[in-house]
C-alpha cells in the first residue's frame, strides 16, 4: 500500500515559495491502475517524485509499504553516457539482481538490437522508453510510477507494455501521470485530475476525461 | 499546522539489513564509476601516475636549476626529487577528493531517483575509488623511486597510516563541501582557488624541521603538514627529523566528518529535483 495524507509541496521561486501541491490525499493498492491527468506544470512529476520517495513533502504524511519503482520518465535513473547494457548491469547490482539474467530480460523486452551496446544518449525517445521499462520490469516492483515514457513507443511496443502491466495486475500497481487521455484509456482503470494543486478522483474514466477536457 | 510529519528517506531497517544495502549500493556505484572513468580507454589510468610524477619532477627540477643541491636541504642522503614526488602524493589524494566534491551532488542528481542511493553513498564510492587509485600510485612510486634512489621504506605502517588519515580528512571535508555546494553555488567558486593556495601550505614541499621554531608551531596547526611529516617519517626514518601529532590529526578528522555528515543531512531535503 502507498498512501498520501494531506501532502503539500512548495517549490522555491524568485518571489519566495510557490505551493505546487495543496493537500493531496491518495491511496494505492496492488492491482490498481491509476491515471493522473494534468496540464503542463500542474505538478504531475512533483507528485510522482513524492510517491517514489525521492523528494520530501513540505508537509503531510507518506506511508510506503510496497516496493515502488523510481519515477520512469525520460532520462531519469539512466546514465546517458553509459550503454543500455551497462545501465542494465548497474541496475542489477544496485537492486541485487543476477547480472546475466537482468541483461537477458532487458534486452528481450527493450528490443534495442545493436543499440543495446551504444551509449544511451544516442537513443531515440522511443528507445529510451523501452530501455527504462525493460529495466524496471526486470526488477519486478510492486508499484510502477510512469511519467510519459510509454507514450513514445510505436503500436507494437504499446501492445507489449499493456501486456506487461496486464501480466503484473495481480501483484503490482500502476500510477501513470500524463496529459494524454489516450494513454489513460489504454492503461488505467481509474483516473484523477490534478488541477490547482488538488487531486480529484472520478468514478469512471470517461467522467475523469470529461472533467479534464473542460479544465 | 498540526499534521507536519517529515517523511524519512530511508525506511527503518535493522542495522545489519542497512549495512547489506549500503554495501550493495556502494559496490554498484564503484563499478559504474570505474566504467565511466577508466572503462573505455586506459588514458585516465595513465594520467593518474603522470600527474604526481610531473609535478614532483617540476618542483624538484626548479630547485636543482636554481642552484639547489641534489640532496634535500637539511637531510643528506635524501633525494630532493624523490622527496617532492612522495610529498605530492598525499596532497594529490586530498585535492582529487576535495575538488571533485563540488560536482558530487549536481552531476549525480539523477542517481538519487533510485531511493536506496544516498548522498553519502555517492561520495563514499567516488572517494574510495580515488583512494585506491592514489594508494596504488603511492606504492608504485615508493617502489620505483626507492629502487632508483636507494631509499628503503623504513616503516610501511606509518606510510599506510598517513595515506589513510589523509583519506578520512579529505572525505569529511568533501562531504561538507558537497552539501554546502548543493545549498550555495558560491562554494564551488571558492573551493578551487583554495586548493591551489593550499598546495604550498600542505607541507608537501618543505620539512617542518628546517623552519624557524615560531613557524614550526604555526605549520603544525595544519593537519596536512602533520600527515606529510608522518609519511616522510615512514619513508626516510632517521635520515630526517619529523614533527607530527597523530592525535591532533584525529581530532580534525572527527570534526570535519561530523560537520560533513550534518551538512549532507541538511542539504538532502533541500535539493531541487527536476
Amino acid at each position: 500500500m502507498l498512501r498520501l495524507e494531506n501532502v503539500w509541496k512548495a517549490h522555491p521561486v524568485r518571489s519566495g515559495m510557490r505551493d505546487v501541491l495543496k493537500g493531496i490525499n491518495l491511496e494505492i493498492e496492488r492491482g490498481d491502475a491509476l491515471g493522473i491527468l494534468g496540464r503542463n506544470g500542474a505538478g504531475k512529476s512533483t507528485l510522482l517524485r513524492l510517491l517514489g520517495g525521492v523528494d520530501t513533502p513540505t508537509r503531510g504524511r507518506i506511508t510506503r509499504d510496497m516496493t515502488v519503482s523510481w519515477p520512469l520518465g525520460f532520462g531519469i535513473g539512466v546514465q546517458a553516457t553509459m550503454t543500455g547494457a551497462d545501465n542494465a548491469r548497474f541496475i542489477a547490482r544496485l537492486y541485487g539482481l543476477g547480472i546475466q539474467e537482468t541483461l537477458a530480460k532487458v534486452e528481450e523486452f527493450a528490443e534495442l538490437g545493436p543499440y543495446f551496446h551504444e551509449p544511451a544518449r544516442n537513443y531515440s525517445s522511443g528507445m529510451m522508453g523501452r530501455l527504462l521499462l525493460g529495466l524496471s520490469f526486470a526488477m519486478e516492483f510492486e508499484c510502477y510510477l510512469v511519467d510519459e515514457v510509454v507514450g513514445a513507443g510505436d503500436s507494437r511496443f504499446t501492445e507489449k507494455c499493456i501486456q506487461a502491466f496486464e501480466d503484473r495486475r495481480e501483484r503490482a500497481a500502476l500510477v501513470m501521470v500524463t496529459h494524454s487521455m489516450e494513454l489513460v484509456k489504454q492503461y488505467c482503470r481509474r483516473a484523477a485530475v490534478l488541477q490547482d494543486g488538488k487531486l480529484r478522483f472520478y468514478d469512471d474514466l470517461d467522467e475523469a476525461i470529461a472533467a479534464y477536457y473542460v479544465s | 499546522m498540526s499534521d507536519i510529519v517529515a517523511t524519512r528517506f530511508e525506511r527503518r531497517r535493522g542495522l545489519a539489513a542497512m549495512l547489506v544495502v549500503r554495501e550493495r549500493v556502494i559496490g554498484a556505484l564503484i563499478m559504474r564509476e570505474l566504467q565511466t572513468r577508466f572503462g573505455r580507454s586506459n588514458f585516465g589510468f595513465i594520467w593518474l601516475f603522470m600527474e604526481p610524477l610531473m609535478l614532483g619532477s617540476m618542483v624538484g627540477g626548479i630547485h636543482l636549476v636554481s642552484g639547489g643541491d641534489h640532496d634535500m636541504a637539511g637531510a643528506p642522503g635524501v633525494s630532493m626529487l624523490f622527496f617532492f614526488v612522495i610529498g605530492y602524493i598525499p596532497f594529490f589524494l586530498f585535492r582529487a577528493i576535495v575538488s571533485r566534491a563540488t560536482t558530487a551532488v549536481h552531476a549525480n542528481l539523477s542517481l538519487l531517483y533510485h531511493r536506496d542511493i544516498t548522498l553519502q553513498d555517492i561520495i563514499v564510492s567516488r572517494n574510495l575509488l580515488e583512494f585506491f587509485a592514489v594508494a596504488g600510485v603511492l606504492v608504485a612510486m615508493l617502489a620505483v623511486g626507492g629502487w632508483i634512489t636507494g631509499s628503503v621504506t623504513q616503516s610501511p605502517l606509518k606510510v599506510v597510516l598517513a595515506i589513510v588519515l589523509m583519506f578520512f580528512l579529505a572525505h569529511g571535508l568533501s562531504m561538507f563541501i558537497a552539501g554546502a555546494t548543493a545549498l550555495f553555488d558560491i562554494v564551488d567558486r571558492i573551493v578551487h582557488p583554495l586548493t591551489y593556495i593550499m598546495m604550498p601550505l600542505s607541507g608537501a614541499f618543505f620539512m617542518v624541521d628546517t623552519l624557524p621554531p615560531d613557524w614550526q608551531a604555526i605549520a603544525l596547526l595544519s593537519p596536512l603538514v602533520n600527515i606529510n611529516e608522518l609519511l616522510r617519517d615512514g619513508q626516510f626514518g632517521l635520515l630526517i627529523k619529523s614533527h607530527y601529532d597523530i592525535a591532533y590529526v584525529l581530532q580534525w578528522i572527527l570534526g570535519v566528518n561530523f560537520l560533513g555528515l550534518m551538512m549532507l543531512r541538511v542539504a538532502r531535503p533541500r535539493l531541487h529535483m527536476y
